[in-house]
């Protein structure tokens, strides 16, 4: 039946004469789609945002209202409000998670190099998009946010800050800046985007998905239609589903109006997908004229990760046989979600230069040390079968009771310095000398755990006596 | 008892698209107003019983498709479905 039903389809529609290539086999898989997903949920956003636009007045004594209205009034309109919401949040994360993947299996090496940076362009574009959209609702949250944004590029050099803060708020007033928020979001945000995403799928076409990094090569190529198709719509309704479902279980709650009196009692914290930066500038040294210092450094490792393919051209594409990428991106991803976590719980508070040091330094370390002890094991491991060892060298140290008592000890420890670590900077307080005692107790029973897996591995391949 | 595979296929297949069917008409009737957070989980729970129809018919035989995917996507839907029951009845 569903063959007679393919054959209508194709023959009324055209569908196998599609121009979307096949794809090999090896890219059905939910990894691959990454970027697919975050288009899934740019059309979510367009088709809610579409739905809010009739009922949205963007001035600044009726944007509020008019949220509200659509909150409160409109039938499914707090849904759709929610999901709108989420299905943002979704972009953003989806957004960041496809890039990391492209950045762990180097997809941005030749031929894909100009894939890389109109990707990057594009991801910088999804932040701004939420930049713009989390204004438009005229709550005090919002508001302050978007203030101390504008507020900084007025620290960006020459020109360059000035003719941003016209474009984004205009001559200052608040009609102004919401009038040019709104004009962005919903006009020339979109517009771009769309330029740059057909011109990434056509070098999609033309070049087509990353072989995987190791393994075969070669695999069955795949018909657009129907198999991939359907994949697609799978994996499609899945996020859908998933994104309707958060929203219907955690419906958003509108914060107060902005008024400056409201305004003059809040601290001012951006959106999950900011707060990294925030903390950033919330360091000491960075304070006043050391803005400078932060917006640089930020800058520099964005442009280096923009231009990525040209400063990484080995032609290695494994991440276990590019230690220096690999760690590096390790390290920016624990400190992205270690600065994250830290700016969510110290709102407004300004942090001691020795205390972000000392965070920054530990998390870095951590991780390097971490990498290169992998690394190391698994050189040791080179030339000996590694077939199915996956997590069974996590069940090796209990095979025997005295290491099994060893590695319990090593546990407890690492973990109460791990808490100690975290809940020191949960509270923003921290003292430095628990902070060197923890953190050394932390990478020693890291290294001993380290050590009798790898020792106990080596045992049991017969490498050790 | 061996199951011929492809004989379960279409079963399977019609009691999706009459959970389907069953499911948008409930949409399209009940009161949008006051019911968003059931018509959010009963909409969430139709897209997962259309993934799972999707993820069918995308393998070119039933005995490719991972019986795994399909029991937790029923259980999902089953879970979706009381969810909503549940709210509905707050």
């Amino acid at each position: 039946m569903e063959s007679k039903i393919a054959q209508w389809l194709e023959s009324r529609l055209g569908l196998k004469a599609t121009v979307l290539r096949p794809v090999p086999e090896y890219s059905l898989n939910p990894f691959y789609w990454l970027g697919a997903l975050t288009v899934i949920a740019f059309v979510l956003q367009a088709f809610t945002g579409l739905l809010m636009l009739i009922y949205y007045v963007p001035t600044t004594d009726q944007a509020y209202a008019s949220t509200l209205y659509i909150i409160r009034t409109v039938p499914l309109g707090w849904l759709i409000e929610t999901v709108h919401l989420y299905g943002a949040y979704a972009m953003i994360l989806l957004a960041f998670l496809h890039m990391f993947r492209g950045y762990f299996v180097s997809v941005q090496k030749q031929p894909r190099e100009m894939m890389w940076v109109i990707g990057m362009l594009m991801g910088l574009i999804v932040l701004v998009f939420g930049l713009t959209g989390y204004l438009l609702p005229w709550t005090v949250v919002s508001k302050s946010a978007t203030d101390v944004s504008i507020g900084m590029l007025s620290f960006l050099p020459a020109q360059i800050g000035p003719v941003l803060t016209f474009l984004l708020a205009g001559t200052g007033s608040n009609a102004a800046e919401l009038s040019r928020f709104f004009d962005l979001h919903i006009v020339v945000l979109p517009a771009v985007l769309l330029v740059l995403l057909v011109v990434k799928m056509y070098m999609f076409e033309v070049h087509g998905a990353a072989e995987p990094s190791t393994g075969p090569k070669r695999a069955k190529e795949i018909p657009w239609f129907p198999n991939v198709f359907l994949y697609f719509a799978m994996i499609g309704s899945v996020f859908v589903a998933v994104v309707l479902l958060a929203s219907a279980l955690f419906p958003l709650s509108l914060p107060t109006e902005f008024t400056p009196l409201a305004a003059s009692v809040y601290v001012p914290q951006p959106e999950w997908y900011f707060l990294w930066f925030y903390q950033v500038l919330k360091f000491a040294s960075f304070e006043g004229e050391g803005i400078y210092y932060a917006l640089g450094g930020v800058t520099i490792i964005l442009a280096l990760f923009i231009l990525l393919p040209f400063i990484d051209r080995g032609t290695t594409r494994d991440a276990a046989s590019r230690p220096l990428y690999t760690t590096t991106g390790l390290i920016l991803i624990a400190e992205l979600v270690t600065l994250t976590v830290w700016g969510y719980f110290t709102p407004g508070q300004v942090i001691p230069d020795l205390q972000a040091l000392v965070i920054i330094v530990e998390v870095a370390l951590v991780i390097a040390m971490m990498s290169a002890l992998t690394y190391r094991m698994r050189s040791k491991m080179r030339g000996l079968p590694v077939r199915g060892l996956g997590l069974r060298i996590m069940a090796l140290p209990f095979t025997h009771r005295m290491i099994t008592s060893i590695f319990a000890v090593l546990l407890v420890m690492g973990s109460v310095s791990l808490a100690g670590l975290v809940g020191s900077l949960a509270t923003g307080s921290i003292n430095s000398a628990a902070a060197s005692v923890n953190f050394i107790v932390l990478l020693s029973s890291f290294y001993f755990m380290a050590r009798i897996l790898r020792n106990l591995t080596l045992r049991q391949r017969g490498a050790l006596p | 008892m061996k199951l011929d595979q492809e004989a379960v296929k279409y079963p399977v297949g019609w009691v999706l698209v009459i959970l389907l069917v069953t499911i948008a008409a409930y949409l399209w009737l009940m009161d949008l107003f006051s019911m968003q957070r059931v018509f959010g989980v009963l909409l969430a729970s139709e897209l997962v019983a259309f993934a799972m129809l999707a993820y069918m018919y995308s393998k070119p035989s039933f005995s490719k498709v991972s019986k795994t995917w399909l029991l937790i996507g029923s259980v999902s839907v089953a879970v979706f479905l009381f969810l909503a029951l549940t709210i509905a009845t707050q």
